[in-house]
């Protein structure tokens, strides 16, 4: 949803996260930023999302293991080998724009679930809720890596929605 | 009644992952390949013409890009 990604509407954790988001699409070459980013992003911090998403194996090497595993088996299936790093170094020049895994994300990220909570609260979890919104894609990228990974996204899940 | 959840790595997903990825190497792909041939002198033409498509396509998703990479854009011949 566009607004939710307005700066206007972002507390501070959340935009530093999807700030980091941008940077790991851009860093990678991608020309829209997705769900997959966002998790690298909040994989890189050390609030309680990303110290939840490290108990489950997901700490920032983690994720970008298991997502490169995912593309080497996606690949796979179409008989594809992975292409060297090196073939596919370019200059980047716009800034990525904001993909479709992403949006849907955050459309799922119910910021309201905690209304109860004091403002401070909902800001301390604003990050987590966001990382629910990713977890709760049944498909695409993001579970598949997860699968492949051998992490139970279930049980993340239900861990981050008991916080 | 629940809808059915497909698995994400089951047969069909697989097939659709696949497409992602391609999707994925083949744009990134472009953009180094596109890049090692301006600087090895190509023209905007002959870059076109190896890709199959006008040299206003190519030009136009990937001259700004390139502009700023300091390339030198023969500019001749186009």
């Amino acid at each position: 949803m566009a607004d939710r990604l307005d700066d206007e509407r972002l507390g501070v954790t959340l935009k530093r996260v999807v700030i980091g988001a941008i940077d790991e699409a851009a860093r990678r070459g991608s020309s829209t930023v997705e769900a997959e980013h966002l998790l690298l992003a909040i994989s890189a911090g050390t609030d309680v999302a990303g110290t939840t998403l490290a108990e489950f194996g997901l700490d920032h090497a983690g994720v970008e293991a298991a997502l490169r595993q995912e593309r080497e088996q996606a690949l796979r299936a179409a008989g594809i080998q992975p292409v060297a790093e090196e073939r596919l170094r370019a200059t980047r020049n716009s800034r990525p724009g904001w993909g479709a895994s992403l949006r849907e994300a955050m459309r799922r990220a119910d910021h309201r679930a905690r209304r109860d909570r004091g403002r401070a609260e909902r800001e301390r979890l604003a990050v987590a809720d966001t990382l629910l919104g990713i977890l709760r894609a049944d498909l695409g990228t993001v579970p598949r890596a997860l699968a492949y990974a051998g992490v139970d996204r279930r049980a993340l899940i239900t861990r981050l929605e008991q916080l | 009644m629940t809808p059915h959840i497909p698995e994400p790595t089951g047969a069909e997903a697989d097939d659709l992952g696949a497409v992602v990825a391609l999707r994925e190497l083949a744009d990134r792909l472009e953009d180094a390949a596109v890049e090692r041939a301006m600087r090895a002198g190509w023209t905007w033409s002959q870059v076109a013409e190896a890709l199959g498509v006008t040299r206003q396509a190519v030009h136009k998703k990937h001259h700004r890009r390139l502009e700023v990479a300091g390339i030198e854009l023969r500019r001749r011949h186009g």
